[in-house]
């Protein structure tokens, strides 16, 4: 079956069990067996949160970024995040809201709202919600735990 | 193999453009998917590219020149190394075919001082050089005839490389000295000949020499290429780095092969023995019907080069001279180790010194074994009109006949240049005889050196010179032997009954002056 162009980008789902994105394949129809795509810049949200943007732990040599982003933009500095401090949590929400900013400049969403909470000892869990160009809300992502 | 190299932003494109057509209206920012898979893509092509381009390389030995202009060779060395073993280059190694490997230099001699009667020193016997590095062994068992001693010993290296070629006056210390030898010995006579593992550009230029002019069983080529790669009865290497060749230049029939070692000076120079080895090699793989003669250079008298240089004012004057000389010498009337006394200490020197600046001055030690390159050093104090200096001499200069000028930190640079140059001089091609096709430069020309000044640079690619004051005057001058000084290139003689001269430098026989 050829691909269906049903949208901009893959679409992704959370498995429960693994709690780990993966594609969404098709298992009918015409587009059955290629991935689906969708319009819900869900893999550029993913994708903007999880690489690395070009920095570096403390005390460390800089680190990161992406070889075809000489401007060292892109991703988000979430990696650099070591310890389980008191302010770790607003540090996480300055480096989601740093990728939101981007997506926003980059036109692939028009506003996002990030909030980032400790779940547990040196664990914490980053909420990203945003909406799409045309205004329409898509479901929120979470990163972390 | 010519293969088409395509650029980064080439291959990006050109996957982007493959993605774009494929999959028209998909997100192709490195925020998509697709997008970042095509990057994946262009960036896989430009690695598999190199490699590509990797094998083309390797697949003829074959000169590039890079980007900093510089002529190296296009294979890697990896290929070079099989390269030299397809085509069966020697090694140096008896039966192993390859690259040349670091080698031991020879030629060292030292009088062992001695504080008991006779002293049996064995042969083996090892010691180091200052530094540690570079381990040294007799070459014979000596027993010694003092104190105070006066017979030498003579020292090949154990370490190889470059770094093992000694100069005379290098101190070594004994390892295991048995009782009654002094802890230490100083060179009289330097260990040379000592030769650094074959580099990528020498391989691949031994390399196309083979290929262009292969073994034909007497060609002119073939004399030079067993010349170079003659051993002795033991397969021992002989070193013979350059050999010169002269087709029937002793008559019909005859071909003259001029032997030279790497090196410097009348170090180039290979002893008798050596050439009667390199002959005895020479009679075995000849033709039948051909006569060879090896033979040593004709090095009768070394040339004293003066080259008049003002420095560059860049870096706040550090290339300047300390002091002005006015252009004249200054004889040494006497010398100790590190002093010269003087008639008349020069009253700009004298002022320097008064100034704090601890100025420098060139001497030109024309004593043997003291080298072409001018003695560098900083006068300390002058006491009446001996100057104390900071450091020793290796070789002393000869009262009455050494002379010393204004120092700067550009002499030795330069003058390591004119040497480097001079040294790679052949012998004389005045008789026509020379082969040809292998051609080399014979004459010490001014033009060269003073091409060489010119582009003398400092580590960080600084020009250390502007101009040359009296150009086409009296900038650039040679003297033969103790001839005066006359701005004219040299040209080396061949008086076809003696070897071809080879131009070489004289001890003390570079001058760097304001």
């Amino acid at each position: 079956m050829a691909l269906q162009f049903t949208g901009r980008d893959l679409a992704l789902k959370r498995d429960p069990l693994t709690g780990k994105f993966d594609f969404v394949i098709s298992s009918s129809g015409p587009n059955k067996g290629n991935p689906v795509l969708d319009d819900t810049r869900t893999h550029a949200v993913l994708t903007s949160l999880m690489s690395r943007k070009r920095g570096s732990r403390m005390g460390s040599a800089p680190q990161g970024g992406y070889y075809y982003d000489p401007t060292g933009s892109r991703g988000s500095l979430i990696w650099t995040i070591g310890q389980d401090k008191l302010s770790t949590p607003s540090q996480l929400k300055a480096y989601g809201e740093d990728v939101g900013a981007r997506l926003v400049d980059a036109k692939q969403i028009r506003s996002y709202r990030v909030s980032a909470a400790r779940i547990g000892s040196g664990k914490f869990r980053l909420d990203f919600a945003w909406t799409l160009l045309d205004g329409s809300s898509v479901n929120p992502v979470s990163v972390g735990a | 193999m010519a293969v088409q190299v395509y650029t980064e932003e080439e291959l990006f494109n050109s996957a982007l453009g493959y993605f774009r057509l494929t999959f028209q209206g998909l997100d192709l920012s490195d925020n998509g998917f697709l997008g970042l898979l095509a990057r994946d893509f262009a960036r896989f092509f430009v690695l598999a590219q190199q490699e590509i381009l990797q094998v083309g390389n390797d697949s003829v030995p074959a000169y590039q020149q890079d980007a900093d202009g510089q002529i190296r060779s296009k294979c890697s060395s990896e290929a070079l190394d099989a390269w030299a073993f397809v085509f069966g280059l020697p090694s140096g190694t008896p039966g192993v075919y390859g690259r040349r490997g670091p080698t031991i230099s020879t030629g060292g001699i030292g009088v062992p001082g001695t504080t008991l009667a006779p002293i049996v020193i064995p042969a083996g016997s090892q010691a180091n050089d200052s530094t540690g590095q570079v381990v040294v062994q007799t070459t014979a068992t000596l027993t010694t005839n003092g104190p105070p001693n006066n017979l030498p010993i003579q020292f090949v290296s154990v370490s190889t490389g470059t770094a093992a070629n000694l100069p005379a006056g290098s101190v070594l210390t004994w390892t295991s000295p048995p009782v009654g030898l002094l802890p230490s010995v100083t060179l009289t006579s330097g260990l040379a000949g000592a030769k650094d593992r074959e580099s990528d550009s020498d391989l691949v230029a031994r390399l196309l020499r083979r290929i262009q002019q292969p073994p034909r069983g007497g060609t002119a080529a073939d004399y030079r290429t067993w010349g170079e790669e003659a051993t002795d009865s033991n397969g021992a290497p002989l070193g013979l780095t350059r050999c010169y060749g002269f087709p029937l230049r002793s008559g019909l029939g005859s071909f003259d092969l001029v032997c030279t070692y790497a090196g410097s000076g009348l170090g180039r120079r290979p002893p008798a023995g050596e050439i009667a080895k390199a002959q005895t090699y020479l009679n075995r793989v000849r033709p039948v019907t051909a006569t060879v003669n090896c033979m040593a250079p004709g090095m009768p008298t070394g040339l004293r080069i003066r080259v008049r240089v003002k420095p560059s004012t860049a870096k706040t004057g550090a290339y300047l001279y300390d002091w002005d000389d006015g252009s004249a010498f200054t004889f040494i009337t006497a010398a100790t180790a590190n002093t010269v006394t003087c008639a008349v200490v020069p009253a700009t020197l004298g002022a320097a010194l008064v100034a704090g600046q601890k100025p420098r001055i060139q001497i030109l030690i024309s004593g043997a074994g003291a080298g072409p390159i001018p003695f560098i050093a900083r006068v300390l104090t002058v006491g009446g009109t001996t100057l104390t200096l900071d450091r020793s001499f290796t070789v002393l200069p000869v009262a009455g006949f050494d002379y010393f000028y204004a120092g700067s930190s550009v002499v030795v640079p330069i003058a390591e240049r004119i040497r480097d140059y001079v040294d790679s001089l052949g012998p004389s091609r005045i008789s026509s005889y020379a082969d040809p096709n292998d051609v080399w430069e014979d004459r010490a020309l001014l033009e060269r050196i003073e091409n060489i000044v010119l582009e003398t640079r400092d580590s960080d690619g600084t020009r250390m010179v502007t101009e040359l004051p009296g150009h086409l005057i009296n900038s650039t001058q040679i003297a033969v032997g103790l001839g005066a000084f006359a701005p004219g290139s040299y040209r080396p003689n061949d008086l076809l009954a003696t070897p071809p001269e080879l131009t070489y430098l004289r001890d003390g026989g570079i001058e760097v002056v304001s």
